[in-house]
């Protein structure tokens, strides 16, 4: 009995669908954004296979085609308009090739799209110290510590910073 | 960007379903008795096991993986543990990346720590490895884990539950899965991607095996997190079931909850606060141990089991020799006070037995009393063994609180030290207990004699068939039982009790 209702009170709990406004029928739509909307699914459920199901089972050559289409995907997608979600995909699968200062413009413009992302400006630094590009990464980091008031973060990305001044692995306490 | 209140009011609602649901169904669980710790002169009912946690492989400028081979080739070998469990981030998502900030899941690390315990012969019966949080980011179906860890691939189960049966008893070890099931990537910003818990499936999965296992003498339960606000700013905790899963525990008189996450060592005992709710049967060992594979301290867990009183000590990976007493158990956890431990009487006739682990060959073993200049000795209760004994004698003791202090002079010079309450007179001896042979058959063809027994003691004697062998206790038909070819048939057998009780039963041939 418990089984049956726990479902049913989860589903109150999270709402349903919003419900659309009385009278307001169908919002209009823009072609070009729905094209985008479509490669970005595709993009993900490329990148999906060949990340979660290729990759850790030891599939390299399959998960390499998968990631080419979901790259193939996620650009077409980029020429309908700016998407964070392409580029935040993108900037994941140059990091996992090892194309770092890609991986790091990706980041960037990620970064650009939605100011209050603290974590964008971070994931961008990481690439380019992989890169080994420090000032660029010191640049990100400081851009990071102007988006948060957060004591834990801000403290987190001053540990980043020294590592970064130190050029290396801080040594362990 | 998802905003926090976008993550977490699912999250929440999920725990508020997760209450509701548990609150129902969680039934009320009697499983060990951590109560039923005993002192004894018996040397055979003792076992112990490792805890290790937060390997990190792949953390750039630690010693993550010549750690985890120590761990699994040299400290196995000379610890011998019963298994070992591993309580998360077994991999340190970062692929060395420069700040540590853990952006995988990468299959690079998965495949240096897969490798490194395949060489060692790491197999699913012994080595137990749970999620982390570290495990968790970006991931959520737990895809890597479930591919590339010992556990995950041998059951495809995020979390885990094993036994340990000997003739003294059964014991029940669970492995629950507190990292985040969302997927969500790791960040900055509280709670860092981290948004700890155990779900209903996980809930479920912990109650039934606790059921399962309810005629276990004890229970141990490990998770990654901690259950509680730790205190410092920078950990995460349980957020969601932490209540359902502690009430469990309490049912199930769980003795102990072995976790790591914080890179620190702690140990107290824990009936509960008002975040978790209290445990009413009389709480655990809560027991932190450092990182072992990020941070200096270089830390695993040798837990003991020795007549059912439960004793832990952290020590550093490559430094010998390890003590541990295990006999009488110390009346606090830490600073807290251990509400399981048993008193110690004042005869003269007491025993001290500690384990010892060395890679040299003969370590000097001794015992003092209250910091007394004298040192006692002890000596290995059977060739080989890490176990040793030592003789005290309590009598001229007044009663209240003394020190025992256990010394290992091996590799290097190394004590533990425990406080037990020594009672101010001699109990007088325990009565025999009563034997009692419920059947004893020979089956002439396979020549093979079989016998049952039960003991008014059990499982905490031991049974002996005279002249064929110790008998096996089973909790589950709650009786002790042997089977033996031997020629040709009795006429009788008497079976003895390490209580002083005995029976003889004239035998049935077939």
């Amino acid at each position: 009995m418990v089984l049956m209702i726990a479902p049913l009170v989860l589903l109150a709990c999270l709402g349903g669908p919003p419900a659309a406004p009385p009278g307001s029928g169908n919002p209009p739509q823009d072609p070009a954004r729905e094209a985008q909307s479509e490669h970005v699914k595709r993009g993900t459920a490329h990148f999906n296979r060949a990340f979660y199901q290729l990759t850790p089972r030891k599939r390299d050559l399959e998960a390499s085609r998968e990631f080419d289409l979901a790259v193939a995907a996620f650009e077409a997608g980029l020429q309908a308009g700016p998407s964070a979600e392409a580029h935040r995909y993108l900037g994941r699968i140059c990091a996992l090739r090892g194309q770092f200062r890609d991986a790091a413009r990706h980041y960037d413009t990620l970064s650009g799209l939605d100011p209050a992302d603290v974590d964008a400006c971070v994931l961008a630094a990481v690439a380019w110290a992989d890169a080994g590009e420090f000032a660029a990464a010191r640049e990100r980091l400081l851009e990071a510590k102007g988006r948060t008031t957060e004591r834990g973060a801000l403290s987190r990305l001053d540990e980043y910073l020294a590592k970064l001044d130190g050029r290396g692995p801080v040594p362990l306490p | 960007m998802r905003t926090l209140a976008r993550r977490l009011t699912p999250r929440l609602a999920a725990a508020c379903v997760a209450a509701a649901f548990l609150m129902v169904a969680m039934p009320a669980l009697d499983a060990g008795n951590p109560r039923g710790a005993y002192y004894s002169s018996d040397s055979g009912r003792v076992f112990w096991f490792v805890q290790a946690s937060d390997t990190h492989v792949g953390a750039s400028g630690s010693a993550d993986t010549t750690r985890l081979q120590w761990l699994v080739t040299t400290g196995k070998s000379v610890i011998a543990p019963s298994f070992i469990v591993v309580t998360g981030d077994l991999t340190d998502s970062t692929n060395g990346n420069l700040f540590g900030y853990p952006n995988g899941p990468y299959q690079a690390e998965w495949d240096t720590y897969r490798t490194l315990l395949a060489n060692a012969g790491m197999t699913a019966d012994f080595y137990y490895d749970i999620p982390g949080n570290h495990d968790a980011y970006n991931d959520q179906a737990f895809a890597y884990y479930l591919a590339n860890s010992v556990q995950g691939r041998a059951t495809r189960r995020t979390q885990a539950s094993w036994t340990r049966e000997f003739a003294f008893g059964r014991y029940h070890f669970l492995g629950v899965n507190s990292a985040d099931n969302s997927g969500d990537p790791f960040s900055i910003l509280w709670p860092y991607g981290d948004y700890a818990g155990l779900d209903p499936a996980e809930l479920s999965f912990v109650e039934s095996e606790l059921a399962a296992h309810a005629d276990a003498n004890l229970t141990f339960v490990f998770g990654h997190h901690p259950v509680t606000d730790t205190g410092a700013s920078g950990d995460t905790w349980l957020y969601y079931g932490h209540q359902q899963f502690l009430t469990g525990l309490d049912s199930a008189r769980a003795s102990g909850y072995g976790y790591g996450h914080t890179h620190e060592v702690a140990q107290s005992h824990f009936a509960g606060n008002s975040y978790t709710g209290p445990m009413a049967n009389g709480g655990m060992q809560y027991l932190n141990v450092a990182s072992l594979g990020k941070s200096s301290a270089s830390q695993y867990r040798v837990f003991a089991v020795d007549c059912d009183g439960v004793s832990s000590v952290a020590a550093t990976a490559g430094t010998w020799p390890v003590v541990l007493i295990t006999s009488p158990v110390s009346k606090y956890v830490g600073s807290t006070v251990n509400p399981y431990a048993y008193t110690v009487p004042n005869a003269a006739t007491n025993t001290i037995r500690a384990l010892v682990f060395d890679t040299a060959a003969a370590p000097v073993v001794s015992f003092r009393i209250d910091g007394s200049a004298t040192w006692q000795p002890m000596a290995r209760v059977s060739a080989g063994s890490p176990l040793y004994g030592g003789a005290w004698d309590a009598s001229s003791l007044a009663a209240g609180t003394h020190t025992i202090e256990v010394r290992a002079a091996g590799t290097t010079t190394v004590s533990n030290t425990v406080t037990v309450d020594v009672t101010g007179t001699t109990p007088p001896p325990p009565a025999a207990d009563t034997v009692t042979v419920t059947a004893a058959t020979y089956a002439s063809r396979k020549r093979t004699l079989s016998v049952t027994a039960t003991s008014s003691r059990q499982p905490n004697v031991t049974l002996t068939v005279t002249g064929v062998g110790t008998m096996k206790y089973s909790s589950k038909s709650r009786s002790y039982s042997l089977s033996a070819v031997v020629s040709p048939a009795p006429a009788n057998v008497t079976v003895t009790s390490s209580g002083g009780g005995s029976a003889t039963r004239a035998v049935t041939v077939k």
